[in-house]
């Protein structure tokens, strides 16, 4: 069995979220459509595991909103207290019994922020590395003949980064079952949250780390998918397009590194970030099916199934509720400036305004 | 001999019944000798339907089922496993150059398999450096198993050719072969690894469990809590927040390791030790010099910075105890209502002290008072009143 672990991205996610993705994948996973497929029937072959750390962040959520409660119910000791330090002491009280909003900026940006800059993010690579760890145990995955491969998302990428890169330079670790057969990242923000957090949170450099395809020893995976919309704005800024060196400068030159672009112009939902968007690109599907199959990724959609496929893709472009003045204005969001944090920020709440 | 209505009758139903198993499928059966050999490994029925190699892999899963490490049984059996399988390489190298590497290394493994008096030598630095051929990892075999064999189908053109195709039959019988080697060789590695990767789970369990203990076991943390004590641990070592480990907990915090390029190559654990930096809290304050009746007051702790710490007991942060410079502010009527001092704290009950003009107030936090609460029934009554 080949398992595919499914890792979701910023945003409130619940277990269960998973599901749409996977039913996207068992739609285009047809021999008719693609006859490489052969008689490899999906679910004989293939099972997929969803992984959640989103209640990590959550629960910690939920508990600074019930600290904020409490001392927002003595509120009559807050004038007392700007009365000390010239108010400072008030304002940090005010701070603390604000509960966390539900706003786009709360449930998408902090969750970023929480993950590169506190030890949140340490929880959250541990849980995840337990998940991983736990579906390949013993009696449930045999490394003898069994492959695994992971399909990130957006704030996910950077999770399965951290979390790989660790996984399998520390023993014990993942090189105990082997290396993942394809890594599939969507909406790779693992290079922009390198770039953007302050030099104090050291964030590496992801490309050169251990997460690389390799045909070797060394790397986490044999096959990198990286695909990337030109229009979503948490991907085309400081976009993961890795050097010719990148990893051990070999994973370009061997074909090991497969980057997938998708046009301005395929576009079949608003959200263009959605995991779920980029699964029904023919681009972004085929190529992972690709190389999920056994083998040596020889086989692959021909031309003409390709055609066949953008074209219906292209028929759900035009049924999407996707006016031009809409996607103007998402394609203005690539005019803006993106070089600072509070630009970035900026560009990523005008995206949550164009959603809501 | 004559046949009844009845005999044949009975041979047609027997015949009709039958008529199911014809119609199934093989599962192992493809139209090219690729897909043959693709299926020989990822559909059990077809691997297992192959005597030969489920015998030998049901030997190798036998023998290291009863492993006895004191015994070294184990260790025998995977020098002769091993042993066969780089002959067997050797032997049909010349059709893939990866086989000719996998030879090597595992050539050379196990001379150093033959110095190897015990499993426990081949740990630590020490073990790393004698044996690193037998650092299991180093023995990686490229992907499915499957893929060897494909590579030599592609190397004779065979690929996409249909299994009666004579002058593939070879070629197929070949890949096959290569194919099975490398697939127990991986089935030894498995079981080789098992022990490390049964230690990753355990480890990888227990991790998560300690940060969880580490946010909601001890004193919680805003999040600017959070950012501080992730920049302290940062820069650790012998700065500050190092040597205050080293004071409370007899050890200092560790920067995970860091390969050139600033990646983390070691897991952060969850620590022991954590500053307390512009912590508010509610608590219960008494000033002796405040009229009758109003000597109890709710009042804000404000923890300016300090440190707590704990023991890990298994996966949970036991006999937590804390320090802290702090301010506490009530609504005094007759002494000043700003009052600055030092907070303790043990298991969750915390007593402040602080100077509040000439007197002195005792704040204890609200989980103390709970705790008095129950042991008397008169401050039971007085405290709820206040609370409330």
């Amino acid at each position: 069995m080949h398992v595919i672990f499914l890792v979701h991205g910023m945003g409130s996610s619940t277990p269960g979220w998973s599901k749409r993705a996977q039913d996207i994948l068992r739609k285009h996973y047809k021999p008719e459509k693609y006859a490489f497929l052969g008689d490899f029937a999906f679910d004989a072959h293939f099972a997929f595991e969803e992984i959640n750390y989103n209640n990590i962040f959550d629960r910690y959520l939920v508990e600074a909103g019930k600290q904020a409660d409490k001392l927002g119910r003595w509120s009559k000791l807050v004038d007392p207290a700007n009365q000390v330090l010239n108010g400072l002491l008030g304002r940090v009280v005010a701070a603390a019994s604000t509960p966390p909003s539900k706003g786009f900026l709360v449930t998408h940006i902090a969750d970023v922020a929480f993950f590169m800059a506190t030890d949140l993010g340490e929880h959250v690579k541990s849980a995840v590395a337990s998940q991983i760890a736990a579906r390949l145990a013993k009696g449930k995955f045999d490394p003898a003949k069994d492959s695994w491969s992971v399909i990130a998302h957006s704030l996910g990428t950077r999770v399965m980064t951290e979390t790989l890169q660790v996984g399998f330079s520390a023993a014990p670790g993942f090189l105990s079952v082997g290396k993942a057969r394809v890594l599939l990242m969507a909406a790779n923000v693992s290079r922009l949250l390198q770039e953007i957090v302050p030099p104090v949170f050291n964030a590496g450099d992801v490309y050169r780390n251990l997460v690389y395809p390799s045909n070797g020893p060394l790397g986490v995976c044999r096959h990198f998918i990286n695909a990337t919309h030109r229009l979503d704005p948490f991907a085309f800024i400081k976009e993961f397009d890795p050097p010719a060196t990148f990893g051990d400068g070999n994973a370009l030159a061997d074909g090991l590194y497969h980057p997938v672009k998708l046009a301005t112009s395929d576009i079949t939902d608003k959200d263009v970030h959605a995991l779920e968007h980029y699964l029904e690109h023919p681009a972004v599907h085929s190529t992972l099916f690709r190389y999920l199959l056994p083998g040596t990724g020889r086989k692959q959609a021909t031309r003409q199934e390709m055609e066949q496929a953008m074209a219906e893709y292209h028929q759900a472009t035009l049924a999407a509720q996707v006016t031009n003045a809409w996607r103007a204005r998402l394609q203005a969001l690539k005019d803006e400036q993106f070089q600072k944090l509070e630009e970035v920020l900026g560009i990523w709440e005008k995206y949550g305004d164009l959603l809501a | 001999m004559t046949c009844s209505p009845s005999r044949w009758f009975a041979a047609l139903a027997a015949a009709l019944l039958a008529l199911p198993a014809w119609g199934q499928t093989d599962p192992c059966a493809a139209k090219s000798f690729e897909d043959r050999l693709l299926k020989r490994y990822t559909v059990d029925a077809c691997w297992k339907g192959d005597a030969a190699l489920r015998k030998r892999f049901e030997g190798v899963t036998r023998g290291f089922a009863g492993k006895d490490a004191e015994a070294l049984t184990w260790l025998d059996l995977a020098r002769g496993q091993l042993r066969a399988q780089a002959a067997a390489v050797q032997a049909s190298a010349g059709s893939a150059r990866q086989f000719q590497d996998l030879n090597d290394r595992l050539g050379l493994a196990l001379t150093q398999m033959d110095g190897l008096r015990s499993i426990d030598q081949l740990g630590g630095t020490d073990g790393a450096q004698r044996f690193p051929l037998l650092q299991i990892n180093q023995w990686d075999v490229d992907g499915p198993p499957a893929n060897f064999g494909m590579r030599h189908l592609e190397e004779k053109g065979c690929s996409d050719k249909s299994p009666p195709d004579e002058a593939c039959v070879d070629a197929y019988a070949a890949a096959v072969e290569l194919t099975d080697h490398v697939f127990v060789v991986k089935k030894v590695l498995s079981v080789l690894r098992e022990p490390e990767a049964a230690a990753m789970r355990a480890q990888f369990a227990q991790r998560e469990a300690r940060w969880a203990s580490y946010f909601y076991d001890t004193q919680f943390p805003y999040w600017w809590e959070l950012a501080v004590n992730r920049y302290l641990e940062q820069y650790c070592g012998d700065a500050f927040h190092g040597k205050v480990g080293r004071l409370l907990v007899d050890e200092a915090c560790k920067r995970p390791k860091e390969d050139p390029a600033g990646n983390p190559l070691e897991w952060r654990e969850p620590p022991r030790y954590r500053a307390i930096f512009l912590h508010p809290d509610i608590g219960l304050q008494y000033l002796r010099d405040e009229p009758r009746g109003e000597r109890f007051k709710p009042a804000l702790v404000f923890q300016w910075f300090g440190y707590q710490w704990w023991d890990w007991k298994e996966d949970k942060a036991t006999d937590v105890r804390a320090l802290s410079l702090v301010s506490t502010v009530a609504d005094a009527a007759t002494q000043k209502r700003h009052g600055f001092g030092v907070q303790v704290r043990w298991k969750g009950f915390a007593v402040a002290l602080t100077r509040h003009g000439s007197e002195l107030a005792v704040t204890l936090n609200l989980m103390l008072v709970d705790r008095m609460t129950e042991l008397d029934e008169e401050w039971s009554a007085k405290l709820k009143r206040l609370k409330d």
